[in-house]
C-alpha cells in the first residue's frame, strides 16, 4: 500500500501502485537553509531595533513585511498556474476576493473560527476554480487574458448590486481575528507577521516540490508545446485544470488571511488593478519559473511601496509603478537571472526544466 | 492491428482523406507515398489523434479509437515523429526522451531517476549519448530526427508513425536512418507505418506500400508491384508536368 | 388597453437607448478594435485615452487658458502623441514578451489614472462645456436627451470615415492586408512600424471625441477610464477581436441587453448583465460572433 525505500541520496515512496521519488541531497541544502534562517530572523531583528534600540513601535514596519509575504502568497502560486496551464491570468485577484469574503462572511454572520473559515475559504475558490477551468483549455492568449481581466468586475459589480451582503466600498466589519490580542498592538502584528510568513513558506515549499517532481517537469513540456505533450501521453487537460483549481484555491486563502488579519474585508480595495499589476509585476520580476527570486521581488515591491507612501504620498503610486516598469525594461531574467548570471548553481536534480525568459 | 473503414475528412471544401479503407497487419513496414497534398500528413493526424475524422472508423487492435484524445492513443501504443521536427527547443535532447518514458503507459510505475535512465538507454540506441545534455535547438536536423525517432520509441509504441524521416537528410544520413528504423522494427517487435518521399530507401524496407492521391488510396500492394502500376505512375509525373 | 400602452412604453424606452447606448459604445470600442485588428495587440493603456482626453482639454481651456476649440484640438494632439509614446515605449519594446507588455500596460495606464487624480481630484469638478444640442428629443413615451443623439451621430459618421478610409485608401488597404496576413504583406515591402504607428494615432482619435461629446452628460472624475475602457473591452471581444462588422452587431447587442435589464429589471445589473453575457459568449465562441482579427 505505502512503502519508503530510502535509497542513496533519495527516498522512494510506494504509494498505492505509484512510485514517487524525493531527492536528498544535504550538499545543496546550504544556502536555502541560510536564507530561510536569514528570513525568519529578519522580523525579529527589525522588531528588536526598532523597539529597544530607538524605541519607536515599528507597526508600519511589521505591515510592510506583511504585505510582502502577501505577495508572496499570491506570486507564487501565480507563477505555477502560469507553467502549468500555459496562460497568464489577469484576474488572480478575484480569487483572493472570493476566499476573503467567504471568510468574512462566514466569521461575521455565523461565527466561525479562522480554522474552520481556512478549509472553506479554500474549498470555495477551488470550487468556483473548477467550474472556471475549462477556460484553461478553451481559450488561448488575449482571450484567456480577456476573460480572466474581466472576473474581478463581475464580482465587483456583484458586491455593489448586493451590497446588503457584501457591504459595496465600506466591505464586511467584525470580522474575527486570526488569535486574540495580546494587549500590544504592534507584538499582535509581529505575530501576524509571523504567521503571513509560515503561510508564504508553505507555499513555496509546495510549489517548489511540484516544479521538481515529473508534475512540474509535464507542466513544462505543456507551457512550451501543448500539441507534443498530448502526443506524448500527458493528460493536458487534466493538468491543466488541476493546476487552476489548486493554485486558485491558494489564492483564496490569501483572502482568508487578509479577513482575520485586519478583521474586516474590503473587496473593492483588492480587485482593483494597481493590485494586480503589483502581484503581476513582483511574478515577473522574480523570474519567471524561479521560486526564490519571488521572495526577493516581493520585499523589493513592498519596500519601494512603503517608501514612495511615506515620502511621496499621493503620487506614490506613480513613482512606483514608473520605477517597476523601468526595472522591467532592464531586468529581463528577473531578480534571479542577476544571481543565476553572477554564479550558477544547481540545486536540483538534473531532471529539471530550465526555464529562460 | 490497425484498421480504418470509409475513413474521411474535410477541411472546408477540401477533402483531404477521401473515404480510406485498408488494414495494417502486427509487424508489417508499410510505406505511405502520394504527391504532395495527396493527405498522407493528414491520415497520420487522423490514426494519431491530432484530428477527428468527419466520417469512418479507425480499429486499433479490435479497439475503436476513433473518438479517443491524443494522449488516450499515445497510452494505447501509438507514437508519431512529425514532418517538420517538433521537439522542445527549450529542453535538452534528455529532457525531451524524458517526457516520453513518463508518458508511457508504464511512466507511473518507476521514479523520475529511472526515467531518467531509461531515456538514456533511448539516446545511446540512436547514438545521441553525446549530445544529452545539448539543447534541442542546438542540434542538426539529422540529430533531430534521431530524436524524434527516439522519443516516438520511448513512448513503448505498439504501432510507430513516422512522416518523412529522411526529409533534409543526405544520402548516407538517410540510409543511417533507414537501417535503424528497419532495426527498432525488428528489436522492438514494432509496427510502422512510413511516410517517405525518398522512394528508394523506403521501397527496400517496406513490406508493402499504400499510394494516396487526393485523398483517396490507388495502390495497396508490395512495392515492387505498386511502382508499376499505371494509376501510380500518373499521379507522380502528372505532378511532375505541372 | 392600458397595459398595452405600458408595453409600448417600455419598448419604445428599450429601443431608443439600445440605439443610443449602441451607437456610443460603438464609438468607444472603434479604436479599440482597429488596434486590435491591425496590430494584434491588446492595448490594455486604450482606457487612458479618454482620461487625456477629457482633463486634457481641462488644462489646456481652464489652467492654460487656450480658447475651447483650440483646447479640444490640442487635447487630441495630446491624445495621439501618448498613443505614439505608448507603441515605440512599450509595445515595440516588449513585442516578443506580450505577458511583460500586457502588464506593462496596465500600469501605464494606472500611472495616467493616478496622475490625473492627483492634479485633478473629484472635487475640482471638471466640466467640458461641449453640449451641442440641450433639448430632448422625443421618441415614442421616452425623451433622450439631446446630447446623446449627438455623439451617436458622430460615433456612426466616424465609423462611416473609417469604413471609406479601410476600403478607398491605399493605407487602409494596407492595414486591412496587414490583419490578413502579416507575414505576406511584409514580404512585399509594406513598411510595418509607420503602418502601425499610424494604425495606433488613428485609432485613438473617435474614444477622444466621443468622450468629449458625452463628457457634459456624464459625472466625470479619474476613474471612470476602467468603465469606460470595460465596454469598449466588452464590445471588441463580443464583436470577434478586430472586426468592425462584428463590433457593430456586438455594441447594439450590448446595448440592448442594457436597455432591456436597466428598464425591466435593475438598472444596477446593467452592466454585470453585459459583463456576464460577454463571457459566456467568450467560453463558447472564443472568437467571438463575427471572424475575428481581421478588420472586416
Amino acid at each position: 500500500m505505502v512503502k519508503l525505500e530510502p535509497r542513496r541520496g533519495r527516498l522512494i515512496i510506494h504509494f498505492f501502485g505509484r512510485k514517487y521519488e524525493w531527492t536528498i541531497e544535504p550538499r545543496y541544502w546550504r544556502n536555502p537553509i541560510i536564507g530561510l534562517i536569514l528570513w525568519l530572523s529578519l522580523p525579529l531583528l527589525l522588531y528588536f531595533i526598532a523597539r529597544i534600540v530607538f524605541n519607536y513601535p515599528p507597526i508600519a514596519l511589521m505591515s510592510t513585511l506583511i504585505y510582502a509575504n502577501l505577495l508572496i502568497m499570491m506570486s507564487a502560486p501565480f507563477n505555477l498556474q502560469t507553467i502549468g496551464t500555459g496562460r497568464l491570468n489577469f484576474g488572480p485577484h478575484f480569487f483572493l476576493a472570493i476566499g476573503g469574503y467567504t471568510a468574512a462572511l462566514l466569521s461575521r454572520n455565523y461565527g466561525l473560527t479562522p480554522a474552520l473559515t481556512l478549509p472553506a475559504a479554500f474549498l470555495v475558490g477551488a470550487i468556483i476554480a473548477l467550474a472556471l477551468s475549462p477556460i484553461t483549455i478553451i481559450s488561448r492568449g488575449v482571450y484567456y487574458v480577456l476573460i480572466t481581466l474581466l472576473l474581478p468586475f463581475i464580482l465587483g459589480e456583484i458586491t455593489y448590486w448586493r451590497s446588503d451582503i457584501f457591504g459595496a466600498e465600506t466591505g464586511i466589519p467584525n470580522v474575527g481575528l486570526l488569535f486574540p490580542s495580546t494587549g500590544d498592538v504592534t507584538f499582535d502584528v509581529l505575530i501576524f507577521v509571523y504567521v503571513s510568513l509560515v503561510i508564504s513558506l508553505a507555499f513555496l515549499f509546495f510549489v517548489d516540490r511540484t516544479l521538481r517532481s515529473r508534475y512540474g517537469f509535464m507542466m513544462g513540456v505543456i507551457n512550451e508545446d501543448e500539441d507534443v505533450a498530448r502526443s506524448y501521453g500527458i493528460n493536458v487537460n487534466q493538468i491543466k485544470m488541476i493546476t487552476f483549481t489548486f493554485t486558485s484555491g491558494a489564492m483564496a486563502i490569501c483572502g482568508w488571511f487578509l479577513a482575520h488579519y485586519q478583521g474586516s474585508f474590503t473587496g473593492a480595495v483588492w480587485l482593483m488593478p494597481s493590485f494586480l499589476i503589483l502581484v503581476l509585476l513582483t511574478a515577473t520580476l522574480g523570474g519567471k519559473g524561479a521560486i526564490y527570486g519571488v521572495v526577493i521581488s516581493a520585499y523589493f515591491v513592498a519596500t519601494l511601496r512603503e517608501v514612495t507612501r511615506v515620502t511621496l504620498g499621493e503620487l506614490s503610486i506613480v513613482v512606483l509603478f514608473l520605477i517597476l516598469l523601468l526595472l522591467l525594461y532592464s531586468l529581463r531574467e528577473g531578480f534571479w537571472g542577476l544571481y543565476r548570471k553572477r554564479r550558477y548553481r544547481e540545486y536540483e536534480p538534473s531532471i529539471k526544466v530550465r526555464r529562460q525568459t | 492491428m490497425l484498421k480504418v473503414s470509409n475513413l474521411t475528412k474535410r477541411f472546408g471544401g477540401i477533402i483531404a482523406v477521401n473515404d480510406l479503407n485498408f488494414k495494417i497487419e502486427k509487424g508489417e513496414i508499410v510505406g505511405l507515398i502520394g504527391p504532395n497534398g495527396a493527405g498522407k500528413t493528414t491520415l497520420i493526424n487522423l490514426i494519431s489523434g491530432f484530428y477527428i475524422p468527419d466520417r469512418g472508423k479507425i480499429e486499433f487492435n479490435g479497439l475503436d479509437i476513433t473518438k479517443k484524445k491524443m494522449h488516450e492513443r499515445a497510452k494505447l501504443g501509438i507514437a508519431r515523429t512529425f514532418q517538420n521536427p517538433r521537439v522542445i527547443s527549450n529542453m535538452t535532447a534528455h529532457m525531451n526522451v524524458l517526457y516520453a518514458v513518463l508518458g508511457s503507459p508504464y511512466g507511473k510505475n518507476i521514479t523520475m531517476t529511472e526515467a531518467g535512465a531509461e531515456a538514456i538507454y533511448y539516446l545511446d540506441l540512436f547514438g545521441l549519448l553525446k549530445k544529452r545534455d545539448v539543447l534541442a535547438s542546438d542540434l542538426a536536423i539529422y540529430e533531430l530526427r534521431l530524436l524524434e525517432l527516439a522519443r516516438a520509441l520511448a513512448l513503448r509504441p505498439k504501432l510507430l508513425l513516422i512522416d518523412e524521416a529522411m526529409a533534409g537528410l543526405n544520402p548516407a544520413e538517410a540510409e543511417s536512418v533507414s537501417k535503424l528504423i528497419n532495426r527498432i522494427r525488428n528489436e522492438f517487435d514494432l509496427t510502422i507505418v512510413w511516410i517517405e518521399h525518398v522512394l528508394k530507401v523506403l521501397m527496400r524496407s517496406a513490406d508493402r506500400v499504400l499510394v494516396m492521391h487526393y485523398g483517396k488510396l490507388i495502390a495497396d500492394g508490395k512495392p515492387e508491384e505498386v511502382v508499376r502500376k499505371p494509376e501510380v505512375v500518373e499521379a507522380y509525373i502528372g505532378e511532375e508536368e505541372l | 388597453m392600458e397595459e398595452v400602452v405600458t408595453l409600448l412604453d417600455l419598448l419604445s424606452l428599450v429601443v431608443a437607448y439600445t440605439f443610443v447606448n449602441g451607437s456610443l459604445y460603438l464609438g468607444m470600442a472603434l479604436g479599440f478594435t482597429i488596434t486590435t485588428g491591425v496590430l494584434r495587440i491588446f492595448n490594455l493603456a486604450y482606457g487612458a485615452i479618454f482620461l487625456i482626453a477629457i482633463y486634457g482639454t481641462w488644462m489646456f481651456w481652464n489652467d492654460l487658458g487656450f480658447g475651447l476649440i483650440e483646447s479640444i484640438i490640442l487635447a487630441i494632439l495630446l491624445v495621439a502623441a501618448f498613443t505614439y509614446a505608448v507603441y515605440r515605449v512599450v509595445i515595440l519594446k516588449f513585442a516578443d514578451l506580450e505577458d511583460y507588455m500586457l502588464a506593462a500596460l496596465v500600469a501605464v495606464f494606472v500611472i495616467v489614472e493616478e496622475l490625473i487624480g492627483y492634479a485633478y481630484p473629484e472635487v475640482v469638478g471638471v466640466y467640458v462645456p461641449t453640449m451641442v444640442y440641450t433639448e430632448t428629443v422625443p421618441f415614442g413615451v421616452a425623451s433622450i436627451p439631446g446630447q446623446y443623439l449627438v455623439v451617436s451621430l458622430v460615433s456612426l459618421a466616424m465609423l462611416g470615415i473609417y469604413l471609406l478610409f479601410f476600403i478607398k485608401t491605399k493605407n487602409g488597404f494596407i492595414m486591412r492586408a496587414i490583419s490578413q496576413d502579416m507575414v505576406a504583406s511584409k514580404l512585399v515591402g509594406v513598411n510595418f512600424n509607420r503602418t502601425f504607428a499610424l494604425a495606433m494615432v488613428i485609432a485613438s482619435i473617435p474614444p477622444a471625441i466621443v468622450m468629449l461629446l458625452i463628457s457634459p452628460v456624464w459625472a466625470l472624475n479619474p476613474y471612470i477610464g476602467w468603465t469606460v475602457f470595460t465596454y469598449a473591452i466588452l464590445v471588441a471581444v463580443l464583436g470577434g477581436l478586430g472586426n468592425l462588422k462584428g463590433s457593430i452587431m456586438a455594441a447594439y447587442i450590448i446595448g440592448f441587453i442594457q436597455a432591456s435589464v436597466g428598464f425591466l429589471l435593475d438598472p444596477r445589473l446593467m452592466l454585470l448583465v453585459a459583463l456576464v453575457v460577454v463571457m459566456a459568449v467568450l467560453i463558447v465562441r472564443p472568437k467571438g460572433l463575427a471572424r475575428a482579427e481581421t478588420i472586416w
